[in-house]
């Protein structure tokens, strides 16, 4: 009798695992269906507000009111066959603007700095830092622009 | 020691008659748990088939069933973009909001909050119908998401939404005559909407168009200035790709907002670029002067003798700039002279022009990816005196978008160009009849090169110089069409339009503007006709888009202009005083 009940212990144990085991594989399915379709509602809005962004983005930057905004807003105008330059020896030198910032009388400067042959030292001083954009930067600008003319001439 | 052999049968033994009985059992009870050790090896080899085997074998990384869980759901109706993937239709959903009036607790408190919400719809009216007996009335469709959130805020337990698909064009009356519009159910009724109905239906791919709403709107915006200025019934125009078709603009204007749609407004429905067809006038003259240069081996110096009207039947073909005297062929075509084209349809042919017209498509529907696509008006017998009036472009009525792709078979490569909408892949194009056909030859790149200098001619010394820009090099036609009002030519009422290449050496772009019915203005000095009309339409066109499509402007010499070499066979001014007193002279 002791050796039956043993082994009616071991089955029953195992079942009782298998149960356990049962039990634990199901739930563990019931969470993550549960998960998988919360995930899955959740994509599904995502993709819907994507959609209405994408939308919105495009119906924002519709061509006539980027037009409209950009004539209101931005000093700038539409591009002309003359303002392209087709050679590159014809575009002003892109550095020279940023040392007159620096230094208003730029005309005698600018003739020494292209009479000196450029020496490249080891020991150069880290690159210039811009300074932080004054209030009047647009009459600096003007201005600067004025002394290059007056400078080459 | 003594559990293992715990199930051997010598523990069990017992001797006598019993143990038959006993043997019995026990051979059953070994057979049941037999079943049942298969039963479960089944269960064990079909869990190993279904986690190792297959899940190795079939796992690739999609998950396959949440697919076919999405699948389910029903597709939203495809996208349509244009070339560079704007939206110029797709499929939202929006909320429609209700209201149950049995739940409603503060029926004047919701009424005053939906009517700041909503400025359209009045106080009155919502208290009105949030005070019915009914349990459903709807206030307001397809809300905004900002609306809907607003009226969730109000919270009240009588509103509710339901959600619908709505077709939504984010560019509104842009492009609107060739996207098309659906009915309330997405049903595709009109432009690609409704031709590609059932691929959009299944949502799979977004249908792509060779559209590009920057050049759209460029054009756009100056036929509708151009129509306003010359208080114009109407306009339209395209913008094409010469080297393969792709209409990369095209407008009908007035035009209509597919989101509310006024279905019997029918001006605005109309699609003047595609299905409507007109007799286009003197920018037939291209075809003429082709047909001349490549069938009848006509030259440059060429004379035709432009002195008096041309007397045809019971027509007199009259000059519109008369200039009174023998033209050489370029004069002919830059003074747009209607007398040197008929003499030479004549020189052409009544059989040979014709022919030559069918070969550019002239005298056929088009194939187009939408179906609103007009057959062009022939006449019922063709006479020797219609090959005299179509040669420059009466008594022949074609749709617009048929004629540009036929000038653009004769100043491209030579090769004719089918005008596309669709810019996807090619099975897309074999259903709709698009199929890899073989290059079909026009003009020879000669006759080709000749016209590309005609046209240059035009603008800088003849009729269309209001399409020039400067580092462009336009080349162009102006037409100025009589229209034909119940059989009688009026007049007052023209058809003016230009059609404009650039840049002229080698044309990429094709750009054409046409006006229905201008009235001159002041700008114009009175004039409605298309060189004041069109003409500075179409050189605006170009001077915004050429930047955008990345165009070297050339600012070269006159006398390395295309059209430098044809300026011998013009005659200057002093020249023309000179012959003039000689004339008068003799007689």
């Amino acid at each position: 009798m002791k050796v039956l009940k043993l082994s009616a212990l071991i089955a029953v144990s195992g079942a009782v695992l298998a149960g356990a085991a049962l039990f634990w594989t199901s739930q563990n399915v019931q969470q993550a269906e549960s998960r998988l379709n919360a995930l899955q509602t959740e994509i599904a809005k995502e993709q819907q507000s994507i959609r209405v962004l994408r939308a919105e983005w495009d119906y924002l930057n519709t061509p006539e009111r980027l037009e409209k905004m950009a004539t209101h807003y931005l000093e700038m105008v539409p591009q002309e066959a003359s303002s392209v330059a087709l050679d590159a020896a014809y575009l002003p030198d892109p550095f020279i603007p940023v040392l007159p910032a620096r230094k208003p009388d730029f005309g005698v400067k600018a003739q020494n700095v292209s009479v000196t042959p450029v020496v490249v030292e080891p020991e150069a001083k880290p690159a210039p830092q811009l300074k932080e954009p004054s209030p009047h930067k647009d009459d600096d600008f003007r201005s600067l622009l004025d002394n290059i003319k007056k400078g080459g001439e | 020691m003594n559990r293992l052999p715990s199930f051997k049968r010598k523990s069990f033994r017992i001797q006598g008659a019993r143990n038959e009985a006993l043997d019995v059992a026990r051979g059953r009870v070994v057979l049941v748990s037999a079943c049942f050790a298969l039963a479960y090896i089944l269960v064990v080899a079909r869990v190993f088939d279904l986690s190792v085997i297959q899940g190795r074998l079939y796992n690739t990384g999609e998950p396959t069933e949440i697919v076919e869980m999405t699948a389910q759901e029903q597709a939203y109706r495809g996208d349509i973009l244009d070339r560079n993937g704007v939206i110029l239709a797709t499929s939202l959903e929006t909320a429609s909001l209700y209201a149950d009036p049995k739940l409603m607790i503060e029926p004047t408190e919701t009424a005053k909050a939906l009517a700041r919400i909503f400025p359209d719809l009045a106080y009155g009216d919502i208290l009105k119908s949030l005070q019915k007996d009914g349990r459903f009335v709807w206030l307001k469709r397809n809300l905004t998401p900002a609306e809907q959130y607003d009226v969730l805020q109000i919270g009240d337990p009588g509103l509710g939404f339901k959600t619908g698909r709505r077709r939504i064009y984010p560019n509104g009356d842009l492009a609107a005559h060739f996207v098309g519009y659906t009915d309330v159910d997405g049903r595709g009724l009109a432009g690609v909407e409704r031709s590609f109905n059932t691929y959009l239906a299944t949502g799979e791919q977004p249908l792509v168009m060779t559209l590009d709403v920057r050049m759209q709107h460029i054009l756009r915006r100056e036929i509708v200035k151009a129509v306003e200025n010359f208080t114009a019934k109407g306009g339209a125009g395209v913008i094409m790709d010469v080297t393969n078709g792709e209409v990369l603009a095209a407008v009908s204007y007035p035009d209509f907002d597919p989101h509310n749609l006024d279905v019997k407004n029918d001006a605005a429905m109309f699609n003047r670029l595609s299905l409507g067809t007109y007799e286009m006038g003197s920018t037939f003259k291209i075809f003429s002067t082709a047909a001349v240069l490549e069938l009848a081996g006509a030259e440059m110096s060429d004379k035709y003798d432009a002195r008096e009207p041309l007397q045809a039947g019971r027509f007199k073909i009259n000059d519109y700039h008369a200039e009174k005297r023998v033209l050489t062929l370029p004069e002919v075509f830059m003074y747009s002279s209607n007398i040197g084209s008929a003499l030479m349809g004549q020189q052409v042919g009544t059989e040979a022009l014709q022919a030559f017209y069918r070969d550019l498509g002239l005298m056929d529907k088009i194939t187009l990816e939408i179906d609103e696509v007009g057959r062009p008006i022939l006449p019922a017998v063709w006479r020797d005196v219609n090959t005299l009036t179509a040669s420059y472009g009466h008594g022949i009525a074609v749709t617009p978008l048929q004629m540009v792709a036929a000038a653009a078979s004769v100043v491209g490569d030579g090769t004719l160009v089918k005008p596309t909408l669709i810019k996807n892949n090619d099975e897309l194009l074999t259903q709709k009849g698009h199929t890899d056909e073989p290059v079909i030859r026009i003009v020879s790149p000669q006759t080709a090169h000749r016209m590309r200098q005609l046209m240059r001619l035009v603008v800088t010394d003849g009729t269309g110089g209001n399409a020039d820009v400067k580092g462009y090099r336009v080349g162009g036609k102006t037409g100025t069409a009589e229209k034909n009002i119940n059989g009688r030519y009026d007049r007052k009422k023209l058809i003016s339009s230009f059609l404009g290449f650039f840049p002229m050496e080698a044309p990429r772009y094709a750009v054409f503007v046409m006006v229905d019915e201008p009235k001159g203005n002041k700008q114009s000095y009175g004039y409605a006709t298309a060189g004041w009309v069109a003409a500075p339409a179409v050189g605006k066109v170009v001077e915004s888009m050429a930047p955008m499509v990345g165009i070297e402007p050339v600012m070269a010499a006159p006398e390395e202009d295309l059209s430098a070499s044809l300026k011998r066979y013009v005659k200057t001014e002093e020249e023309i005083k000179a012959e003039k007193a000689v004339h008068n002279a003799s007689y």
